[in-house]
């Protein structure tokens, strides 16, 4: 099939882009990276009346460091330029590995941070990486800037709670240690596509080399991105790093996870790969950050 | 000069510089100035009575040329999609090319729509109101054979369109000998070919002629063309079928479908040219399905290992029609199932049920993979529980050569299934020595104690190598010496412009640049049949074959009559003809070409013209045969099946160009494959289907597929004068099978009996898990 | 907000300023409105990569990307890659490995594969299969794909 007929814009400015959305709201969807939005389109399951092109603002597309440790990336940028950071690659190598899951190399270059959150399929790998990274996402009207964690921000399948005259600007992921640790471990049946589960691990160890801080999330167990960190930090925190019960922990997260059954899965082997990623990712977190704590 | 050599050699692809920059001419690469774009009403429900349908609102929308229900095309009654050939006990229940009262099948097309541009017409075709008062749909061959199921079709009472039953020795006696008996029940699920382009078709009426020309992406162009004029009530002549370049095809586009003849029609109402290109999705709900069979087994066995009997029940899931080739591939299945082996008692019973999904027909291999993947999953079983090894079992039971030509006794809807010639055993013992499969076996019980979940699978196939009936071929010389073929095959994607070369090429002794060849053309040729069941190079290629020999044999009278010499002392050699003894006084084929020019040089009882047509017609079958041996590793946790190793030995007769073979031989692997490991259409109990796009239905991709080693036997086929036997089929037929009974084999030793694919690792999960 | 749109292409050198509907795709409008049917169209939603072309230099999904958004970009389709009597060297080992039947998917993993190569020497054969992963192939079961772009790779002189 073919789309639909939808009017287009492409706003030069922010604020342009602000007001086409304050007017046209529920009838608007934004066209970003396309990757997403486009297939709704060519299959006439969404039929929005205009299109909002925000292509025409590179002043969202940006990665940069915060000063305190974390990172932020405008909504606009896109994968291509997030994996071939070298700075990605080292501080944040859950993202990074991430990103490499992310369908095909074509696809990741149109493809943007920002429409794959705002999309929020329950099969991709960025909720779930905002999910456990602890991140948030800044939202923009003409009304104000709001910022909205992740755990706030996903309410379902391809449903946030972004509001219709809001355009989501940039995603802030907090400050972790130079030291501490992060995996994506996710498995496809062929890879590119939505992967069957997905885990993303990030550990900080503390001068003794214990472990004082986790963030895990769990992707495509639920509608949402499954934050396993309320499971896992009371049997992690404090635990050496050579000896974290990491098993028990994903165990404890595979039975909190709450997977059904389609198609591609049961819901049991769903529960199994949870417990499966989950410890991989966690081993290869928890083993980078020794080696970078190791290494101060 | 040494003479040209051009049989047996990888010649590189004359098809391929135009393809490779992008001046392929598919259907929709082709832009007649004026033309209007088709769209198609389809059916959301599995199973519904329609009630009502409203144009009106589509009448009106901007850009639409027209709108068309069943009614409006056909007043007087429509013409009726049915089977073309007839099995005992069939009963009709053909699809109308737009439902009219019923509709069966999600994707089932209720109304037609004409407009400028595609997307104007799929506008159009949102604002079509069709009313329907749903009826409950039965997506399950048990469930539609219950005495509680909706019927589908009143001329089908029970839901059960063909039934019949063929046997050859005496099963039961054989039973009654038996020491042990083993059954069992496999099932293959329902996939299909999904070429890379959809279908489509373009009509453009000619004024000139008064002619109706048809582009279709198809498989078949003479059928096409009289199927299409014997529905439409014109006479043959007056439709001109030309295939552009097709993209792949697999038996796909081997039907004549509802748009095929909506489309001429609706061409014979509008002026301009229409188009229509099928997209994903509805190639994914409405292109044809196949292999979904169940088969109920049960093999009688001696106890040092010999198969004395086998009976089957064959159940295909046919969908909501019997379409042109409906009851074909359970009809090759049952003649099919015993295969290589020595099985002198066998009963098989085939049903044909319908169910609210998409019609099913004929994909690659036909009917052979359902069997293969039956029989050996059986073998293994059956070796198991005699205790013996399954390669050792299958070797016992391979008919040898001695006992060629082996008659089956089976005759099938398509071919008589007689083996014509090669060494069975030879083959399989090749196969496991280039594997390595003593060595395997050895290492295994290590393995598994260690937790190494590895297998290997064993599939020994023949295969039906050029379906039988007839195929044509005109060959002319014209003035300058090009050498210009025109056959009646029609490919899609397999190289056959230059796998025929190098037949003409090599009869006339020239370069395979000094030869034409044109294809799927019903204005060139007055009939041919297509390309399909592994025929051309044993049809096309031997039609061709026998028109360059006529052509030859003129051209040596010529010869005669300029050299003034007997016919009998003219050789032929390097392009040219010259007197036994004096080769270097050639007259090259230009000249002779000249010289038989009408009003030329020639003898006075020989029609001018350097060429000939000829049809050459057979009901003899060569069968191609071989052996797949694959290695597996499955990851115990993720359940991911990696193929570590694939060895093929075949035999395919004389081998006309050796790349080209190879390439066949893989790409039907990697379709098998993709049935063994991912490939599945799904069905909801209401008739919906779940995943009709390329995301969530699973092509393999690059990652899957491993390299694959390929040995080839060259026995000559006695049954054709090249010696060819097919080769694009035993890749499915085998590669299925022999996968699947690997992952078996990985997972046996923990409990779990694999007895339908896909084998996703999810369902491995859940055999492992349940086990 | 306008459902019509002017805009400039620079397909494979050559600029072009037609108006389009802005809803037309960029594989329709290589198609159907400049005559460049290379590029072809399969799956209607980027998962099978026969409609590749690049853009800018890079890679892109035609299906998945408006023409209206090309406005101002140079794109590259298949055509581009050999247009005197010499096939490209990718084009080259394609031929020469048979990696290619029915050729329909051809154009879009040509497209991919030049663009792999030019950022990639000598790469293994799980860097290729990985390369190629989001090009389906129904025909060829990817074997002499794989042999072709190591023997472009061994050939190309980049």
């Amino acid at each position: 099939m073919r789309p639909p007929a939808f009017a287009y814009a492409k706003p030069a400015s922010l604020d342009e882009a602000l007001g086409l959305l304050a007017e046209h709201g529920d009838d608007a969807r934004i066209l970003a990276g396309g990757q997403s939005l486009v297939p709704l389109l060519n299959f006439r399951v969404a039929f929005p009346e205009c299109l909002i092109d925000i292509n025409g603002l590179p002043d969202l597309s940006y990665l940069h460091e915060t000063a305190d440790g974390g990172l932020e990336i405008g909504a606009l940028t896109r994968y291509r330029m997030v994996e071939a950071s070298a700075m990605v690659r080292e501080r944040w190598p859950l993202l990074h590995e991430a990103i490499g899951e992310v369908a095909h190399g074509p696809i990741r270059n149109r493809g943007t941070i920002g429409g794959s959150l705002c999309h929020a399929d329950p099969g991709a790998e960025m909720p779930t990486v905002l999910t456990a990274l602890g991140g948030s996402v800044h939202l923009r009207s003409v009304r104000g800037q709001r910022t909205v964690a992740a755990n706030d921000f996903f309410l379902g399948q391809l449903e946030t709670s972004i509001e219709p005259d809001e355009l989501l600007v940039a995603v802030s992921l907090p400050g972790w240690s130079a030291t501490a640790g992060g995996a994506w471990r996710e498995y496809a049946v062929r890879k590119g596509d939505y992967g069957i589960v997905g885990a993303g691990a990030q550990v900080q160890l503390d001068a003794e080399r214990r472990i004082e801080r986790v963030g895990l999330g769990v992707m495509n167990v639920g509608i949402v991105p499954f934050d396993a960190a309320p499971v896992a930090a009371p049997l992690l925190s404090g635990k050496s790093a050579d000896s974290a019960p990491v098993e028990e922990t994903a165990a404890a997260v595979a039975a909190a996870v709450q997977p059904s059954s389609d198609i591609h899965a049961t819901a049991d082997y769903r529960r199994h790969l949870t417990a499966v990623l989950v410890r991989r990712a966690l081993n290869e977190a928890i083993g980078r950050a020794q080696i970078k704590t190791g290494r101060q | 000069m040494a003479s040209t050599k051009t049989l047996g050699v990888s010649v590189l692809r004359k098809e391929d510089p135009r393809l490779l920059r992008g001046q392929g001419q598919f259907v929709d690469d082709i832009q007649i100035p004026g033309t209007k774009h088709a769209a198609f009403v389809r059916s959301p429900y599995g199973h519904a009575r329609i009630v009502g349908i409203d144009l009106s609102a589509a009448r009106a929308m901007p850009g639409v040329l027209g709108a068309f229900t069943c009614a409006d095309l056909w007043p007087d009654g429509a013409p009726e999609l049915g089977a073309l050939k007839q099995t005992p006990g069939q009963k009709p229940c053909p699809q109308l090319p737009l439902a009219r009262d019923r509709v069966r099948f999600v994707g089932e097309a209720v109304a037609v729509i004409v407009a400028d541009s595609r997307a104007l017409a799929e506008d159009a075709a949102e604002m079509v109101e069709v009313t329907y008062d749903a009826l409950d749909a039965v997506t399950e061959v048990h469930a539609a054979m219950a005495a509680s199921a909706p019927t589908l079709h009143d001329t089908v009472p029970g839901n059960v369109a063909a039934r019949w039953t063929q046997s050859t020795g005496d099963v039961e006696a054989a039973f009654r000998k038996a020491d042990r008996i083993v059954s069992d029940t496999y099932r293959m699920q329902r996939y299909s070919g999904i070429p890379m382009e959809t279908r489509g078709i373009l009509v453009a009426r000619n004024a000139l002629n008064d002619e109706m020309t048809i582009w279709p992406s198809g498989q078949w162009p003479y059928v096409q063309r009289d199927l299409t004029a014997a529905h439409l009530g014109l006479n043959e002549g007056q439709i001109h079928v030309i295939h552009p370049d097709v993209g792949g095809g697999f038996g796909i586009k081997l039907d004549l479908y509802p748009e095929d003849l909506v489309i001429p029609r609706v061409a014979q109402l509008i002026e301009n040219p229409i188009k229509w290109i099928e997209d994903r999705q509805e190639h994914m709900l409405t292109a044809i399905h196949s292999r979904q069979m169940e088969f109920k087994t049960e093999i009688a066995l001696a106890k040092d290992g010999r198969i004395l009997g086998l009976k089957v029940q064959a159940i295909s899931d046919n969908g909501a029609y019997m379409r042109a080739l409906g009851p074909g591939n359970v009809s090759l299945a049952i003649c099919g199932l015993p295969g290589p082996y020595y099985i002198p008692h066998y009963r098989a019973e085939a049903l044909c049920v319908l169910t609210n999904k998409s019609p099913t027909s004929a994909y690659r291999g036909a009917g052979s993979p359902e069997a293969a993947f039956a029989r050996e999953r059986l073998f293994d079983k059956a070796a198991h529980e005699l205790g013996i090894d399954p390669a050792t079992f299958r070797m016992k039971n391979l008919i040898t050569p001695d006992k060629m030509p082996y008659q089956t006794g089976l005759v099938s809807l398509e071919a008589t299934n007689t083996y014509d010639s090669g060494d069975f055993p030879r083959a399989l013992r090749e196969a496991l020595d280039r594997f390595g499969y003593d060595a395997f076996r050895a290492g295994q019980a290590a393995e598994r104690k260690s937790g190494k979940l590895r297998g290997v699978g064993i599939c020994a196939y023949t295969q039906m190598a050029g379906v039988t009936g007839f195929e044509s071929a005109a060959v002319s010389v014209d003035k300058t010496g090009l050498v210009t073929l025109v056959s009646g095959a029609a490919p899609n994607g397999q190289g056959h412009v230059t796998m025929l070369s190098q037949v003409v090429a090599d009869a006339f002794q020239i370069s395979i640049e000094q030869v034409k060849v044109v294809f799927s053309d019903s204005g060139r040729l007055p009939t041919g049949l297509g390309t399909f069941g592994s025929r051309t190079a044993a049809m096309g290629g031997n039609a061709a074959h026998g028109a360059s020999i006529r052509v030859l044999d003129k051209a040596r009278r010529v010869a005669a009559l300029l050299f003034q010499a007997p016919v009998e002392d003219i050789r032929w050699g390097d392009g040219g003809a010259y007197v036994d003894g004096a080769p270097d006084n050639r007259i090259p084929l230009k000249d002779l070409a000249t010289a038989a020019h009408p009003g030329g040089t020639r003898p006075a009882d020989m029609d001018p013209g350097l060429d000939a047509r000829f049809y050459y017609e057979t009901d003899q079958t060569p069968f191609a045969y071989g052996v797949h041996v694959v290695g597996v590793e499955v990851d115990p946790e993720t359940c991911a099946v990696k193929i570590d190793r694939y060895v093929v030995v075949a035999d395919c007769g004389t081998i006309i160009n050796p790349l080209m073979v190879e390439g066949q031989v893989v790409g039907g692997i990697a379709q098998g494959v993709g049935g063994a490991l991912l490939e599945e259409f799904v069905y909801d109990d209401t008739g919906q289907m779940l995943n009709a796009s390329l995301l969530d239905y699973k092509l393999p991709t690059s990652l899957e597929l491993p390299m694959i080693e390929i040995h080839h036997f060259e026995t000559p086929s006695p049954v054709n004068p090249l010696g060819v036997k097919g080769t694009a089929e035993g890749g499915a037929i085998a590669g299925h099978a022999a996968v699947a009974n690997a992952v078996a084999d990985a997972i046996a030793h923990l409990g779990a009996e694999v007895r339908t694919t896909p084998l996703t690792p999810s369902v491995i999960h859940g055999l492992i898990h349940v086990s | 907000m306008k459902s019509e749109c002017d805009i400039t292409v620079t397909v494979n050198g050559t600029r072009h300023s037609r108006t389009v509907s802005a809803r037309t795709l960029l594989v329709d409008f290589i198609r159907n409105d400049l005559g460049l049917t290379g590029t072809h169209d399969s799956c209607d939603h980027g998962v099978c990569g026969s409609c590749t072309v690049q853009m800018n230099g890079e890679a892109v999904r035609s299906c998945l990307t408006f023409a209206v958004q090309a406005d101002g970009a140079e794109i590259e389709t298949v055509e581009a890659l050999s247009t005197g009597p010499d096939l490209h060297p990718v084009q080259k080992a394609f031929m020469q490995e048979h990696g290619l039947q029915c050729g329909f998917c051809t154009p879009g993993i040509l497209v991919t594969v030049r663009e792999f190569l030019s950022r990639h020497r000598n790469p293994s054969e799980d860097e290729i299969r990985l390369a190629l992963s989001g090009n389906l192939c129904r025909c060829t079961g990817y074997q002499n794909i794989i042999k072709a772009v190591m023997t472009a790779d061994r050939i190309w002189e980049r």
